[in-house]
């Protein structure tokens, strides 16, 4: 099967971004929930959270596609170097 | 008929309530399971170990050799490197643990302890604690802390960068258990629904039950089949990933 620039752990990894980004988003928001309980302060910290994790869940998203694009094109020039 | 019940009741694990002189014994469906595939894969892999003449045994040393050989040639070493080479039997037995544990949930009356996010919790911090074993292992405390920091990061940029890529760190851990757990539940959920379909429809015209009955078998069937390449599907996305994750923390640059 063809796999493009891309080798199989390399799909794997980009495939994993964007359950990433859901992930830290929503711990972003449940860790500023449970503070806005503790310190009885809603909705601050939970708006806070929410923004920290979109900020963690987008930051990987792009260094983890900066990263999948330098990989290609190593994998691309290599392929071309073997011809 | 109570659908959420039966849902819940085909899902969740169940305390079977043993008291040990007042002790509540923490016997549940899924620690069964859990205990069950323990011992099989104890006593099964050491009579394996073991050798013998016979046939069968024979067979099973030289799939446990290929077995071990694809773990080593397919993931660890790809991934990790030599370096990765001692923790090859962590490897080995991680995947075949989440798999004998997938597959004891398609056996009529066990549970499928990795539906359980405790289980797979558990199994994330073992892996997250290789990953940071590997990186303080091989650099150090002061360079597995630096190597969160991407090469040409400007000093004035590392105290934003360096929490993000800890807090990255930890989220791919947490990943790597909620998708074992979202797919271990999700399978089943969709095999005990459809299931209730039919009862569903059977409930308005008995006639239309029967009828329902035939498709809703054929899609079980082919759920069953799925479900089955998800047990390995998974088994294997966990412990590649675990490699991955680990090989990247052993070679940064």
């Amino acid at each position: 099967m063809p796999l493009g620039p891309f080798t199989k752990q390399e799909h794997l990894e980009i495939a994993t971004l964007g359950l990433q980004l859901a992930v830290s988003q929503t711990l972003g928001v449940l860790a500023g929930w449970w503070m806005d309980r503790h310190f009885n302060s809603l909705p601050w910290f939970t708006l806070l959270g929410a923004a920290a994790g979109f900020a963690a869940g987008m930051y990987m998203v792009v260094s983890g596609a900066r990263k999948a694009q330098a990989k290609a094109a190593e994998n691309l020039n290599n392929k071309k170097a073997e011809k | 008929m109570d659908v959420a019940e039966i849902l819940s009741h085909h899902i969740l694990d169940h305390h079977w309530g043993y008291t040990l002189g007042g002790l509540q014994l923490p016997i549940t469906t899924h620690t069964v399971t859990l205990l069950s595939v323990s011992v099989i894969m104890l006593i099964g892999l050491y009579w394996v170990s073991k050798g013998g003449a016979s046939t069968l045994k024979r067979l099973l040393t030289a799939g446990v050799e290929e077995y071990v050989t694809f773990i080593r040639d397919g993931m660890v070493l790809p991934n990790m490197g030599t370096e990765g080479r001692s923790f090859l039997p962590y490897f080995c037995t991680l995947f075949l643990f989440i798999l004998l544990t997938n597959l004891a949930g398609l056996i009529p009356n066990m549970k499928t302890a990795t539906s359980n996010i405790s289980v797979n919790a558990a199994l994330a911090l073992c892996s997250g604690g290789l990953i940071v074993y590997c990186g303080l292992k091989f650099h150090g405390v002061i360079g597995f802390l630096k190597g969160f920091i991407p090469s040409g990061t400007p000093g004035w940029l590392v105290p934003l960068i360096f929490p993000l890529e800890v807090i990255s760190l930890i989220i791919k851990i947490c990943v790597l258990a909620l998708r074992l757990f979202a797919n271990m539940l999700a399978g089943h959920m969709v095999l005990i629904s459809l299931l209730l379909m039919i009862f569903i429809i059977g409930q308005l015209s008995a006639v239309a039950g029967v009828g329902a009955a035939v498709p809703a078998m054929g899609l079980e069937i082919f759920m069953t089949c799925l479900e089955l390449l998800v047990a390995f599907l998974q088994a294997y996305v966990f412990t590649l990933l675990t490699a991955i994750f680990a090989g990247s923390v052993i070679h940064t640059h």
